[in-house]
């Protein structure tokens, strides 16, 4: 499709128009996907069905991908796994209530500056809001990087809904504004992922923008075969128990925090740990603080 | 896949689907090389939550797999559209009259059906399935003329029969006049139900003065004046929060050094930090005897509406004794649901006991909530400080005594008493030993209170 460089072409032209390139020059068989074996064998994560579909077409279509879900479903190793699996390095932003739009793009470099001013002194003043003088941070390191990355804004729910605002238009259009250098396009699109425990609901901006998933607790099939790729070491019958153990906790009510799958993998190792030294109930239980982590929790699974 | 039809039945339940997200939509039906594939894809890009997961399946099972027996899932599709809108899920959902979203599935069903939905169609099947109680909701609702409330209907009442009685023999001209008048009767006592509690609760007045003790009262879910007052209030809450947040204070040497850099170092501009006030932790205590229920549930709303103000929040409720019902409200899709949750766990596991023990209660959250009795967290207590069953020692309760200890542990304790303050130290009433113990009473009577009471404990 040609278009004249004269035209001044909104971004929703831009983003129709890259699309119809899309239509045009792929089709099914042409796209490269993610297996379970990729996950499995390179990035130590095991996913489902869905969660492969949804990342496969995330990278297609270069959208986001929004991960909610209650702590320890494997939202953030998800992003490990698939820097892991393409090879691309991971870039992390840890939101937090507070953080601020410099804190990830950047921010200029005061002590070259004052530097910079005094080498000048009595010579022209060169322009000291440069590229040159400026530090990037993550976001802004992972847009301008020169290979790919992939970026993992990691539990966003914490953040303030200013910030929020603020992402959309690095999540949507890939570019970020720092009033001093302009608008800076990405050199290449990164793959994101977000994550979010749910403790406020996100704007619907922002959700819009990118593809959803609830990630919940795995099956106890999934999370067997968790525990036999981590673990290949652990009988099949203790991990059985282990297993309906976990599952029983996250089922009661009265359990506020149940494990996570992390913390059936530590549980499961600390029991290869004892080894022989399990012998009944009662020892079991005192290792019931690797599941669980408050007194209440503990005083309701120990009975 | 991605047609117009299936689209436009989404949306009407609802959805927000974007241009751009219908662009998407069709990559992903041309990149996909299996309906499953399809199905996943497309969902990733049109949900953006739990419970929207759970109406496109449905609705794309209708859609796209003919195998599946259409009654049976429209009946499920039925019964999943009438729990989400009874829970009010969607925020807009009360905010107007849209007879697709009000019509409780009825609607969307005939609209997969092909049939232009109408209203009617909708009652006459829900009339002739003996399902008369939702045809008397659609009709209630879909006849309000031109408001949302119901102190509206009310004083349109006249008007408002009159459309009902003629929309009646439009619908079923077949009916004989003693079942019109059977289900005109059964409209009017709907209507006159509604009218004699809100004209006990003073509903004329302004809905902020409006007692929150427990009284024959409006349920909140089927008042959408209270729950547009409790919205407003929570909205409020949170712009005043948002608005102190933003408020600048100290001054940004480094910012501002920065700044004036590029001026060559003449003081031209002052940078301010923002004012940052770290969220809340709140632990909050109802008490769900009969006399409190109802300002407890307004309170527990109030608090849901405004959740995101706050780093955490844990809830316990007691009477005789307490209950941690954090997991419970933490797990409901809605608020409703939340309320619904937590009075069945307390139907559940209560002991017995149905006088209120305010010892015993605070002994047990003295032990339950130990790993949250520090400085990082502020105790708000709904109850009327009546304790009943609770022992003395010294001429003062010994729940005052717990009282003491956890206010000094904690940020402060604050005790909510939706009792009218003439009431206070009358009978059982053991406010004055509470307020002596460090807890802050503030009277809690009016919705106007409640919200700022939270206004300046937060």
């Amino acid at each position: 499709m040609f278009i004249s460089p004269r035209i001044r072409i909104s971004s929703t032209s831009r983003y129709i128009i890259k699309k119809e390139r899309f239509i045009t020059e792929y089709n099914a068989d042409s796209i490269v996907r993610f297996t379970r074996e990729d996950f499995i064998n390179r990035g130590d994560y095991i996913p489902d069905e869905e969660l492969i579909t949804l990342v496969n077409i995330s990278i297609e279509l270069g959208k986001p991908l929004l991960l909610e879900g209650p702590p320890g479903t494997g939202k953030t190793a998800l992003a490990k796994a698939l820097s892991a699996i393409s090879g691309r390095e991971l870039i992390r932003i840890q939101c937090f209530e507070g953080i601020s739009a410099e804190q990830v793009i950047g921010e200029f470099n005061y002590t070259k500056q004052l530097l910079a001013l005094e080498k000048a002194k009595g010579a022209e003043i060169k322009d000291l809001f440069t590229q040159e003088f400026f530090i990037p941070r993550a976001l802004m390191q992972a847009l301008t990087a020169e290979k790919p990355v992939v970026l993992l804004i990691d539990e966003i729910d914490r953040s303030d809904e200013e910030f929020e605002a603020f992402l959309l238009e690095a999540l949507g259009e890939q570019q970020i504004t720092v009033p001093e250098l302009g608008t800076l396009h990405s050199k290449t699109v990164p793959f994101i992922v977000m994550t979010s425990n749910n403790t406020r609901p996100l704007s619907p901006a922002l959700r819009r923008r990118s593809i959803y998933i609830a990630l919940e607790y795995p099956t106890s099939e999934r999370e067997k075969e968790i525990l036999r790729l981590h673990l290949p070491e652990l009988q099949e019958d203790i991990s059985d128990e282990v297993l309906s153990l976990v599952r029983k906790m996250r089922t009661n009510d009265r359990i506020s925090d149940p494990p996570s799958v992390a913390e059936t993998i530590e549980f499961a190792k600390a029991l290869l740990f004892m080894g022989e030294n399990i012998i009944d109930d009662k020892r079991i239980k005192e290792l019931y603080g690797v599941l669980l982590k408050s007194k209440g929790d503990l005083f309701e699974a120990k009975g | 896949m991605v047609n117009r039809d299936f689209i436009r039945q989404l949306r009407g339940l609802g959805f927000t689907i974007s241009t751009a997200e219908l662009i998407d939509a069709s990559l992903v039906a041309l990149i996909s090389r299996n309906l499953p594939e399809l199905k996943t894809g497309v969902r990733g890009i049109f949900c953006k939550s739990l419970t929207e997961q759970k109406i496109f399946d449905i609705l794309f099972e209708i859609h796209v797999t003919h195998s599946v027996d259409f009654e049976e899932t429209a009946k499920k599709f039925k019964e999943e559209i009438a729990s989400m809108m009874q829970g009010g899920d969607r925020p807009s959902v009360d905010s107007q009259i849209d007879p697709v979203r009000l019509g409780l599935g009825l609607l969307v069903e005939q609209q997969i059906r092909g049939i232009q939905s109408d209203y009617k169609l909708a009652l006459k099947k829900l009339f002739t399935e003996g399902e008369q109680s939702a045809a008397h909701h659609i009709l209630l609702r879909y006849l309000m003329p031109s408001s949302n409330t119901f102190s509206d209907v009310l004083q349109k009442r006249d008007s408002v029969m009159q459309n009902i009685e003629s929309s009646l023999n439009e619908v079923f001209p077949e009916y004989t006049d003693s079942a019109m008048q059977a289900l005109n009767a059964a409209l009017y006592r709907e209507i006159r139900g509604v009218m004699d509690s809100s004209e006990r609760m003073g509903l004329s007045s302004s809905v902020s003065t409006l007692s929150i003790e427990n009284r024959p009262i409006i349920e909140i879910e089927n008042s959408f004046e209270l729950q547009h007052a409790l919205k407003m209030f929570a909205k409020s809450i949170v712009s005043k929060r948002r608005k102190m947040k933003a408020s600048k204070k100290k001054l940004d040497m480094r910012k501002t050094i920065r700044e004036n850099i590029q001026r060559g170092g003449i003081l031209i501009k002052q940078v301010r930090r923002n004012r940052v006030k770290s969220k809340p932790r709140l632990l909050i205590l109802t008490d769900v005897s009969p006399s409190t229920m109802h300002a407890t549930k307004l309170f527990l709303s109030i608090i849901q509406m405004i959740k995101s103000l706050f780093a955490d929040v844990r809830y316990y409720e007691f009477i005789g004794s307490l209950i941690d019902v954090t997991t419970e409200v933490r797990r409901a899709e809605s608020i409703p649901d939340a309320i619904d949750r937590v009075v069945k766990k307390w139907e559940q596991k209560k002991t017995g006991k149905e006088s209120s023990d305010y010892q015993q209660a605070l002994k047990e959250f003295s032990y339950i909530a130990e790993p949250y009795l520090n400085r990082n967290y502020t105790i708000i207590i709904l109850g009327d400080c009546r304790d009943w069953l609770g022992g003395w020692k010294n001429g003062v309760p010994m729940s005052a005594q717990l009282i003491h200890k956890i206010a000094e542990k904690t940020k402060g304790a604050y005790i909510l008493n939706p009792e009218k303050q003439e009431l206070w130290d009358r009978g059982d009433s053991v406010v004055s030993h509470y307020r002596r113990s460090g807890a802050k009473i503030l009277e809690t009577q009016t919705l106007k209170q409640l919200a700022l009471n939270l206004e300046s404990i937060l």
